[in-house]
């Protein structure tokens, strides 16, 4: 038996064995599904896992658990096992499909999960009841061990009113939190609110239950009165063991391997907060009020006091305090004819988001005209103060102005912040720079002509014909067959121009000579020959070789041969008819040759 | 009479780009005179027809923001600086004016990238008579390598120097593309907020004061997605108008 027989028998064994273990197989068994939950009696916080294990079904699909209040359920995970058993010398197949929950127990209480029906494909199957017990952690009350809460500053705020929202993470102390906790959605149209900052951790008493809680705050200002209802939805990791998996090694390093921990995302029930915004209130509002809601304190200086007419007085105003800073206008001053004032400029804005205080500051610059503007008025800010639920107003001036007159009889020109410089020119003030002078023409930047852009592919034909021209000599100079086989055309014509110009005067003599010229010449370029090697033997064996018709060569062959009569027996007469005769064949042969590749 | 008709309609050719001339003169001159007699808005009007008759050169674009600032119209102000700056980003003038009408209002700039802040350096114009003159010396240098054979390693050397400012170039040149592609816009309403959604009761998210730099990004009807000071927030499209990445004679401002 050789080496080739032994596999051919080897692939015959496993075709048999596979088609035997078909024929055996005849057909799983009827589909079956078990239900189970374990541990059944767990603590708040502890998970349990749930298994529905199908048999004998193909791919089926994930089965939906009834709701369970008092739940987190998180999956289901999915596994397959397949195996195959030998019963009674007959080959059965097992394939399981187990889907794998995890629920998580909130609150204490007896649970019944089930019954329910499972839909596996065009049957049904009846998953039993299973009861559950869950007991509160060690010291605990009723309470869920795990929620969260989200309260106010303020249960009735006022329009534009910065106030606190908190949100507040209840853990029994025996849940192990992870740090993280996603704000998942909270619709807070209307509302302008700042991003939540953790306050810290603490651990609080509820209902005789010790809690750690995590609480968040966030500034918030609404935006608009009416009625708000704040539902945040909030998501918590749980830290848990894994589950004890057997140890490959018995070693206690690499069991604290295996049983690491992992994390469990939990949506946290919170309590919906109504939130009651007021509006402004009319009655009382002065007319100074340009929207400022909060505690405020204004300040105003004015520098110089004693000046000359046209020098600059530098007013500066500050609003400092807690409230809706972004929405601080400062007054303008009420001037009069007396005073000429240039546009208001804030030089300082100094807020904290988280705390929502600040501070505002502006500078503007104002001239007196004349030597009767003796006195700046009083400048009143005006805001609504929420704690107090009024408008308060704080009034700052009238500056008393000593003028002098007019220095030269002339005003001084811009001024602004007016800081005495130590040296060099005193800068009066700032303001923008006076108006360009007309353009040269209306339009700059013009688009350009389609001349222009044709223009720009000179320097790149100019730069790619160099380069092929460049190419082209060196590649000649390196292979002088060719060279001179693009020159041979060109060093027939001198010999046929001796032949036009012996037909001419009917020297046949000298026909004769021209049409030697041309034969050598050209096929001595042609064909790469050197002057003594170009006869017609090698010319018509090198023109055949190279593909050239057999009705050709024999023609070139009567040619040379005519042309060596002629040169060698000169007694002969050769008319003009004849010489006509002879410049076309040749013509003929030179074109024929042209087309052949050599 | 056939000649004189010839010789009428070359004295009119000759002649109309003079006349044009002269009248853009005259109009600069009367924008600027009311101007000075602090009657800003007809200043502005009469900057405001030059540009709409076709006229676009920076010193328009910079007198008709220095009319709109002088007439309490800040965004439209910042929006005319911004579109001077596009012909000549290196004028201090520009920058100055531009600067302190964004300090009046405490208006707010979409955050520059350092390659955008490189490119913003030179213009539209300027990049590309860049590129174009390094082009040519680039032919000449290439010309010159494949001539004089003695000194090909310095203009290889040159070629070289060549590519790398072509690449400065390009790059350059990119930036302005992409600010036609996704154009920078000028707040011009006052006490917008942007919001977290293209949605009318949206939550505010950020304050955009007039005359903020904003970068669009997205649109969504009526809805622009802007960017400023590093924050994404949503505003109505027609609360802000968009500084196109280049304006030409033919090309209509709003």
């Amino acid at each position: 038996m050789t080496l080739n027989d032994k596999k051919r028998n080897v692939r015959l064994g496993a075709l048999g064995a596979i088609a035997l273990l078909s024929l055996a197989v005849s057909g799983y068994s009827q589909p079956s599904v078990s239900f189970d939950i374990q541990p059944r009696a767990l603590r708040v916080g502890e998970a349990a896992q749930c298994t529905i294990t199908v048999r004998g079904a193909d791919n089926p699909q994930a089965p939906a658990l009834p709701r369970m209040d008092g739940f987190q359920i998180s999956g289901p995970g999915r596994s397959q096992q397949s195996s195959f058993n030998m019963v009674n010398g007959r080959m059965e197949a097992d394939s399981s499909v187990t889907f794998n929950y995890s629920l998580m127990p909130l609150k204490p209480g007896n649970f019944t999960i089930g019954p329910f029906e499972y839909q596996l494909g065009n049957q049904r199957a009846q998953l039993p009841a299973i009861e559950l017990q869950v007991v509160q952690p060690e010291g605990g009350g009723d309470r869920e061990a795990l929620y969260a809460e989200i309260t106010s500053a303020r249960e009735k705020p006022f329009v534009q009113e910065v106030f606190d929202l908190y949100i507040s993470v209840y853990a029994h102390e025996s849940i192990n939190l992870h740090r993280e906790i996603n704000l998942l959605g909270f619709d807070t149209a209307g509302l302008d609110m700042k991003g939540f900052q953790e306050l810290g951790q603490s651990r609080e008493v509820v209902d005789n239950t010790i809690f750690n809680v995590r609480r968040f705050r966030a500034k918030v200002r609404a935006l608009r009165s009416g009625d708000f209802s704040l539902n945040p939805v909030l998501r918590a990791h749980v830290i848990v063991q894994r589950e004890q998996r057997r140890d490959p090694f018995s070693d206690p390093f690499f069991g604290g391997f295996f049983n690491r921990q992992e994390t469990r995302a939990v949506d946290l029930a919170v309590n919906p907060l109504s939130l009651q915004v007021r509006p402004l209130p009319d009655d009382g509002k002065p007319v100074s009020f340009s929207g400022a809601v909060g505690r405020f304190d204004f300040q105003v200086t004015a520098q110089p006091l004693k000046l000359a007419v046209g020098d600059p007085i530098t007013l500066t105003m500050s609003v400092s305090g807690e409230g809706n800073l972004d929405g601080v206008t400062v007054p303008e001053p009420g001037i009069g004819e007396h005073f000429r004032a240039y546009d208001m400029k804030q030089i300082s804005r100094n807020l904290d988001e988280n705390s929502a205080a600040g501070q505002l500051v502006y500078e503007q610059v104002l001239l007196p005209q004349n030597i009767n503007a003796k006195e700046l008025p009083a400048l009143d800010f005006t805001f609504f103060d929420p704690q107090q639920e009024k408008y308060v107003t704080v009034s700052r001036g009238p500056f008393s102005l000593e003028l002098s007159p007019a220095v030269n009889g002339a005003s001084r020109m811009v001024d602004g912040a007016a800081r005495a410089a130590d040296s060099g020119a005193k800068i009066l003030g700032s303001d923008i720079v006076y108006l360009k002078p007309a353009p040269r023409a209306p339009v700059r930047n013009a688009p350009r002509s389609r001349g222009f852009w044709l223009m720009q592919a000179i320097p790149a034909l100019c730069a790619g014909g160099l380069f092929l021209f460049t190419r082209r000599r060196r590649e000649l100079n390196q292979n002088i067959a060719k060279a001179r086989r693009i020159h041979a055309p060109r060093s027939a014509r001198k010999g046929l121009k001796i032949m036009d110009d012996a037909m001419r005067a009917n020297d046949g003599a000298r026909f004769t000579e021209g049409l030697w010229e041309a034969l050598t010449r050209y096929f001595g370029n042609l064909l790469n020959l050197a002057p003594g090697e170009v006869t017609a033997d090698i010319v018509v064996q090198r023109l055949g070789n190279c593909g050239l018709p057999a009705e050709s060569t024999r023609e070139i062959a009567d040619i040379f041969r005519a042309c060596e009569s002629m040169r060698y027996a000169p007694g002969q007469g050769i008319t003009t008819s004849d010489m006509a005769e002879m410049k076309n064949r040749l013509g003929r042969i030179l074109k024929a040759c042209e087309r052949i590749k050599t | 009479m056939k000649a004189a008709k010839h010789i009428l309609i070359l004295l009119l050719a000759l002649t109309a780009p003079g006349i044009l001339r002269a009248d853009f003169a005259d109009a600069f001159q009367r924008a600027a005179q009311a101007y000075d007699a602090e009657q800003y808005k007809e200043s502005a009007d009469l900057y405001e027809s030059l540009v709409n008759e076709g006229a676009a050169a920076p010193e328009i674009f910079f007198n008709l923001g220095n009319a709109r600032f002088k007439n309490g119209e800040i965004g439209l102000a910042v929006l005319n600086y911004r579109r001077a700056q596009y012909f000549t980003p290196r004028d201090p003038d520009i920058r100055a004016n531009m600067d302190y009408a964004m300090g009046r209002n405490g208006a707010v700039r979409w955050r520059k990238t350092t390659i955008a802040q490189f490119s913003g350096r030179l213009s539209l114009r300027e990049w590309t008579n860049a590129l174009l003159l390094i082009y040519w010396l680039a032919a000449v240098a290439a010309i010159l390598w494949m001539l004089d054979a003695a000194r090909r390693p310095v203009y290889l050397r040159l070629l070289i120097v060549f590519a790398v400012l072509a690449v400065a170039c390009i790059t350059g040149l990119r930036h302005w593309k992409s600010l036609q592609k996704i154009p920078e816009a000028v707040v011009i309403n006052d006490g917008l907020s942007a919001f977290f959604a293209p949605i009318e009761n949206s939550t505010a998210h950020f304050s955009l004061p007039a005359g903020s730099l904003v970068r669009t990004r997205e649109q969504d009807g009526h809805w622009l997605k802007v960017e400023a000071d590093g924050k994404e927030g949503w505003i109505p499209a027609d609360a802000c108008r968009k500084v196109y990445a280049w304006l030409t004679a033919d090309m209509a401002l709003e």
